[in-house]
């Protein structure tokens, strides 16, 4: 158990390495961000009214597509120089690199989230940014565990597939709807707009997902390994 | 296994079984008072759903069965019940907004049973174009078979997310409803029909997966051999 754990923080580790020295790549889903944010605003003016209803909704729905951007090239490195290959000659291999990577997809999904966030937040003049953020936490962490481990099982699938960005959202978005619905209607609004609080039935749909999402993808993931 | 009925035989009975349905519809059950003539939907609409839901269900089942055994037939027989799912499930959305359309006064509304329905439709249409896309590879069978799996374990979370909501679809099962003894023996026939019809279906999908299956490998002899 020890050496499978220590396999694990390895992977991580190296995930990490891989992130930092890879600049483009990694800042591509970042931009996309961004001018899916000003496209947003442009095409939906929202009334002052409805900012937080609104800014939920949108920070979701960039960090979604800017995050399956990112995961459909997420095994990338491995497919260059038999990387792969070697890996799959290591026994008892498969879950360490999906933890592995997992983990690498979470943390950058988390940046872009907080990118997005504080990016929504100034272009629309909210005042209580970090009251916002520290409302609307909960729900997005779930969220974006169970993205990352959807996206990092589905894009092991088609790693050098030549249409795998067309794939990709095909097959990841109809699988990620509970999610969808559950972190758009997981918020209690008031009249005002404002967040009020959160409905826990939601939050528990969330975390059903991101556990039976889990548990599949270690069951599947070896096998998918073994296949590519 | 030893065949005693023949492919002609079966699809005349089931002409016969559907010409009794149709009479059973439009003759023996009584027009509802309110819905006139358009409920009539109702009893191939909701026999539709519960085929949908055997052919996901066994789609689901052998894609399990094929991640774990990695046997061809497995996977012919989810790739069957994915795809005759999917023609029930398309039947569920097609006659659904006819039927709503005079009753509603609208054809499609975001109710949770119609967003279920639809999503459901698009995890299993993206299956099946995952297949096209891995065409020739064996590795597409894998990854359908996966994807099925997510599917099917999806499905009951997709419930639960939408139970939540307030919709205006009624429910058939788990209700106590004052439906007169014509309707509710009209409608068991009518779930008996679309069930043969569902079994041909997927017996007649089945074969033919099986036989494009049994040509790929002899090609692929042939090509060895050469």
């Amino acid at each position: 158990m020890r050496r499978f754990f220590r396999r694990c923080g390895r992977c991580i580790a190296l995930e990490w390495r891989l992130f930092s020295r890879q600049r483009e790549p990694m800042l591509s889903p970042f931009f996309f961000t961004i001018v899916l944010i000003v496209m947003l605003q442009v095409g939906f003016p929202t009334p002052q009214q409805h900012v937080h209803k609104a800014m939920t909704t949108m920070i979701w729905l960039v960090t979604l597509f800017g995050g399956v951007m990112r995961l459909t090239r997420c095994h990338d490195p491995e497919n260059e120089g038999g990387v792969l290959s070697v890996l799959r000659m290591i026994p008892n291999m498969a879950v360490p690199y999906f933890v592995g990577k997992v983990s690498i997809n979470f943390i950058i999904l988390l940046l872009l989230n907080l990118v997005a966030t504080l990016l929504v937040a100034l272009f629309m003049n909210l005042g209580d940014a970090l009251q916002y953020l520290s409302q609307i936490g909960l729900p997005f962490l779930l969220g974006l565990i169970g993205l990352a481990v959807v996206g990092t099982t589905f894009s092991s699938m088609m790693p050098s597939h030549g249409r795998r960005e067309l794939v990709l959202p095909l097959i990841a978005y109809p699988i990620l709807m509970p999610l969808i619905i559950g972190l758009v209607q997981c918020f209690e609004y008031n009249p005002m707009g404002s967040v009020v609080e959160l409905r826990w039935a939601w939050i528990v749909l969330l975390v059903g997902f991101d556990v039976l999402m889990l548990l599949l993808s270690l069951f599947v993931f070896e096998h998918i390994f073994e296949s590519r | 296994m030893k065949k005693f009925i023949s492919m002609p035989v079966v699809c005349l009975l089931l002409a016969l079984l559907m010409l009794i349905d149709f009479c059973m519809i439009f003759f023996y059950a009584p027009i509802e008072r309110h819905q006139g003539l358009v409920q009539k939907i109702f009893y191939w609409h909701v026999s539709a759903a519960f085929a949908m839901y055997a052919g996901f269900l066994l789609a689901g089942f052998f894609a399990l069965l094929y991640v774990w055994k990695r046997e061809r037939k497995w996977d012919v027989l989810s790739h069957a019940g994915a795809t005759v799912g999917l023609v029930f499930c398309t039947m569920v959305l097609v006659s659904g907004p006819i039927w709503a359309k005079p009753i509603w006064g609208t054809w499609w509304t975001w109710d949770p049973r119609l967003t279920t329905t639809m999503l459901i439709w698009l995890i299993f249409v993206g299956t099946l174009l995952l297949r096209r896309y891995f065409i020739g590879d064996h590795r597409g069978q894998l990854y359908a078979a996966v994807l099925t799996l997510f599917g099917v374990l999806d499905i009951p979370l997709i419930f639960f997310a939408v139970k939540f909501w307030r919709g205006i679809h009624p429910s058939v099962l788990g209700q106590e409803n004052n439906m007169p003894l014509e309707m509710k023996l009209t409608l068991m026939i009518s779930n008996l029909t679309v069930l043969c019809f569902f079994g041909l279906l997927f017996g007649v999908k089945r074969k033919s997966l099986w036989l494009e299956y049994r040509v790929d490998a002899l090609c692929q002899d042939w090509r060895i051999n050469r």
